[in-house]
């Protein structure tokens, strides 16, 4: 899995692993699929999703879901893109 | 979006629980995506469009549990600090506990059979032999009055010199020979016996502290159970409260009629909706 560096909440520097990233494009926005390689009980794993903003050239803010209409997107996308997997 | 080479800086995040099976699938779309279309809305696109129920994806709570520090253990019997030291995992019994490392005293039960026999103390014979001035003389005639100071000896207690030399050789390889075989008939046992008391001693040492860790965890769950059984109470609380709310407003439907509402029209009047 691709490993990409982030600086976390605690502002220190953390690899993780890229699951997936993709964009919806009738709602114009970009969302991340991160992954520490933690295990979430039997043969399931915690990963951690974001919405992308690009503040500047080359610099990404990932930031949470609030509003649960995209998070329902989110979701369907995700359902789709791993049944078109 | 090259988020590979640029700065990401993590503001906050939902966190979900992924089916392995399903992060493998979006992680091989993702390399899909990337070397097969020039884009990624298209393949979004395409996904979004039918309904689909079949992939799971669990919402996990937001707030994440406290992460435990679980350190690696090691048992080493014979050092009681060790033990005490130990920190049960979240999820230790999961594990036999056959599979923990314990590191058991190596037992030396056999004694080394090459070692030399003569380090056993073997006490020396303390000879005190009077040697005359004329060794054949008192040979001979089998007594001596007077040997300058010496010890009185009589003469059935004098070898010559070379049977005095076997004897001696003799008697001393007897004690030995004795010496070797009290060792080997006792100090195994000893020291098996020894090794296995320390085992054991370690191994209580081991089921005392996991049913220290057991009483521990069984307090945790009472307390848990004990919050659960609040909330539950609290919830069955609001059940009644809502359903009695539900219920009032229904009476008060049915005692004052219907309740209309008004629209506004262009006209100026008010029509009943």
């Amino acid at each position: 899995m691709k490993k990409i560096t982030v600086q976390n909440m605690e502002g220190t520097m953390e690899e993780m692993d890229l699951v997936n990233h993709f964009d919806i494009k009738d709602i114009n926005r970009n969302f991340v699929i991160l992954s520490k390689g933690e295990p979430l009980g039997e043969g399931m794993s915690k990963v951690y999703i974001s919405e992308v903003l690009e503040e500047s050239p080359g610099v990404f803010k990932l930031v949470g879901i609030t509003d649960e209409s995209i998070w329902d997107r989110v979701k369907q996308a995700m359902k789709e893109i791993v049944q078109g997997g | 979006m090259n988020l590979e080479n640029g700065k990401v800086i993590l503001d906050s995040f939902r966190v979900i629980g992924l089916k392995n099976s399903d992060m493998e699938k979006l992680f091989a779309a993702s390399q899909k995506q990337e070397s097969s279309f020039s884009g990624v809305d298209q393949v979004i696109e395409a996904a979004l469009a039918p309904d689909s129920e079949t992939v799971v994806v669990t919402d996990a709570p937001k707030v994440e549990a406290p992460v435990m520090q679980v350190e690696p253990q090691s048992f080493t019997p014979g050092v009681a600090d060790t033990v005490s030291g130990f920190t049960a995992q979240p999820n230790m019994f999961d594990v036999p506990v056959e599979n923990q490392s314990v590191s058991e005293p190596q037992m030396n039960v056999m004694p080394n059979y090459n070692e030399p026999v003569f380090t056993q103390p073997v006490p020396e014979q303390n000879m005190n032999v009077g040697m005359t001035p004329d060794f054949n003389n008192v040979y001979n005639n089998g007594y001596v009055e007077d040997v300058q100071g010496g010890p009185q000896v009589s003469v059935d207690n004098l070898d010559t010199p070379q049977t005095f030399y076997d004897r001696v050789e003799q008697e001393n390889s007897n004690q030995v020979t004795q010496a070797q075989n009290d060792y080997y008939n006792q100090d195994p046992a000893i020291l098996m016996v020894d090794n296995i008391k320390k085992v054991i001693e370690d191994k209580n040492s081991i089921i005392k502290d996991l049913s220290d860790r057991v009483n521990v965890l069984e307090n945790q769950l009472r307390v848990s159970e004990e919050a659960r059984k609040v909330s539950e109470a609290q919830r069955l609380a609001a059940e009644t409260t809502l359903a009695e709310a539900r219920r009032a407003e229904s009476m008060n439907m049915s005692q004052n009629g219907p309740v209309l509402t008004y629209q506004q029209q262009p006209n100026g009047y008010q029509q009943a909706a």
